[in-house]
């Protein structure tokens, strides 16, 4: 579908036309899990980021190799490789964020985004066009996690990436940075999304 | 034949990808180590001033059915004091481990959770010093080691008396392995 | 390990830690197959069955080959292929040897390879150092959370068609809020049981 599409768009398809959290509903498991602080938003974000842009390199790079029958497999192997290279790496260098994001780090293997824009995106397309596509997808991903991670953190925590806001006397809201919270931010955050959407729409026709 | 063609590129890119992380594991793995025993030095240095570098860790045999790792600070003979981990199950929704400092006058120098699932906002505030922090220079002698609300000297944390329970508890319980574990030293 | 203890750790995945509520594990099916009531019992019901039967395995596969062999740092990968290889298997499986089931679970079953409750699953049951016996529990325990979950989950969906719900909220909008408001519902099984 996006074939045609300029390098441009390639880039910007994740931004928001097809942002995968708040347009595709995709990898809905970490955007709700890991968004109790904008820092660990953020660092989801960018862990899978990694990924996608490495594993879209590396499956468009072999897409001449790759077996159509078998790709599914292949792209599991690739992209679970680069899942534990993360894993490695967020133990060694940040421990701190590798303890907040827990079991959701292996859990990027099976987040829908990466196998999706491997399958969708990078076994059709140019090494290039895959790395712009897999900058923007992570991008988007990023920022949808972290507007999440931000206006739970304030509410529920009253604080900005760890920072007080409000001074000592602000009792916050604690059910956002419990689970219900982050349903509830998502749910509202698609209906803003949803809203936008059709004001764009209108202005548009 | 295509099959087996198949087959064999994806035992290939399999081996090749397990070969690149065997590499990268190997690069990390020296550095996950030390990350690792870092912090566990940073805590225990947190909790105990007098901490040196490389304390003497022995598995203390508390009771018939619990062990209590005491990381025992002696430089030249002296003993300046140990720390602690204790594990309490008396959290509110399960174990808490912590760190806890004590000189050798029996008085508690410091206090660092290490893992606990207690509700986010009200019971992870025993990991605040306005809480830990009236512990700190008190030992058995000095104070009653309950909540005021059972009657000792404890400030519960505001709705979150299980876990302040708990942890009192916990903390007058390292105190009396301290003691036992300096009476039988 | 007692009966209490296995009571007690069947209610902790169950209820208190529910998979999807609270962990947030497998939200893509919860969210999609939960339109019918129908279709939400046969998803859980597929998920019950790979997923005791998954944690069996890659628990045998990480205490008999990777521990043994210093080689966890190939856990995700293995666990993954273990997975998908499993979810072929099933379905080809139920297809020749049981085929009313086939016919009833069959359409699900690819659905569960990206399942990340699977995976999450039995990468816990080892992060936690279960025994294999405690691992099979605490799989079937977290299954039946699941299938609780996402059949409370359908049946308020159903109720939902015939509400009237501001035109930017339908569809998975108002799906997460009414989640949400589940998942406060249980936040009161917090201290329940201790583990």
């Amino acid at each position: 579908m996006s074939t045609k599409n300029s390098i441009g768009t390639v880039l910007t398809e994740g931004l928001w036309r097809s942002n995968p959290v708040l347009i595709l509903l995709l990898g809905m498991c970490p955007t709700l899990g890991v968004t109790s602080s904008a820092i660990n938003g953020i660092g989801m974000g960018l862990a899978t980021t990694f990924v996608l842009i490495m594993s879209n390199l590396v499956v468009s790079a072999m897409r001449g190799i790759i077996p159509k029958k078998m790709r599914i497999p292949c792209f599991i192997v690739i992209i679970a490789s680069f899942v534990t290279i993360v894993e490695m790496l967020t133990q060694a260098f940040t421990p701190a964020l590798y303890k907040a994001l827990g079991v959701f780090i292996p859990l990027i293997v099976v987040n829908c985004i990466v196998l999706g824009r491997s399958e969708a995106f990078a076994y059709k397309n140019s090494v290039f066009r895959s790395l712009l596509d897999g900058i923007g997808m992570g991008i988007g991903f990023t920022l949808a996690l972290g507007i999440m991670g931000t206006i739970r953190e304030i509410l529920g925590n009253g604080s900005i990436l760890g920072n007080p806001l409000f001074g000592e006397h602000f009792s916050p809201m604690l059910i956002m940075i419990m689970p219900p919270g982050a349903f509830l931010t998502l749910g509202y955050l698609l209906g803003l999304a949803n809203y936008i959407n059709r004001m764009r729409a209108r202005k548009g026709a | 034949m295509k099959g087996f063609k198949d087959v064999i590129i994806l035992i290939l890119i399999s081996t090749i990808s397990g070969f690149c992380l065997s590499l990268v594991y190997a690069k990390t793995q020296a550095k996950i180590e030390a990350v690792k025993q870092e912090s566990v030095r940073t805590a225990l240095k947190n909790v105990a001033d007098f901490m040196t570098d490389d304390p003497k860790k022995v598995d203390f045999e508390f009771s018939e059915t619990e062990t209590i790792p005491i990381y025992d600070v002696t430089i030249n003979g002296e003993h300046l004091g140990a720390a602690l981990e204790i594990t309490t199950p008396e959290g509110f929704s399960g174990n808490i481990v912590f760190l806890m400092g004590v000189n050798q006058r029996g008085e508690i120098t410091g206090f660092q959770i290490l893992d606990a699932k207690e509700t986010p906002g009200l019971g992870t505030k025993a990991a605040d010093k306005a809480f830990w922090g009236q512990f700190v220079g008190r030992s058995l002698d000095t104070m009653t080691f309950k909540v005021k609300k059972d009657g000792g000297d404890v400030d519960a944390i505001t709705a979150s008396t299980i876990t302040s329970r708990a942890v009192t508890h916990a903390l007058e319980k390292g105190l009396k392995a301290y003691q036992a574990y300096r009476g039988g030293a | 390990m007692t009966f209490g203890y296995m009571i007690m750790l069947a209610i902790y995945a169950m209820l208190i830690n529910n998979v999807v509520l609270m962990q947030f594990l497998g939200i893509c099916p919860f969210l999609g197959v939960s339109k019918k009531v129908g279709t939400a019992v046969g998803m859980g019901a597929a998920v019950i069955f790979v997923m005791t039967l998954a944690n069996a395995i890659t628990w045998l596969i990480y205490k008999l080959v990777l521990f043994p062999f210093k080689l966890e740092f190939l856990t995700t990968i293995a666990f993954i292929l273990v997975i998908a290889s499993l979810v072929q298997f099933v379905e080809i499986f139920m297809k020749k040897m049981m085929p009313p089931l086939y016919q009833s679970l069959g359409i699900y079953l690819p659905l569960i390879t990206t399942n990340c409750a699977i995976l999450g699953a039995a990468i816990l049951a080892i992060q936690k150092d279960y025994t294999f016996f405690e691992s099979i529990i605490y799989a079937v325990a977290t299954s039946v959370g699941f299938v609780i979950a996402i059949v409370l989950f359908a049946s308020l969906r159903e109720r939902l068609e015939f509400a009237r719900i501001p035109t930017i909220f339908q569809g998975a909008a108002i799906s997460l809020i009414t989640a949400s408001i589940l998942s406060m519902a249980f936040m009161g099984f917090a201290g329940l049981v201790k583990m």
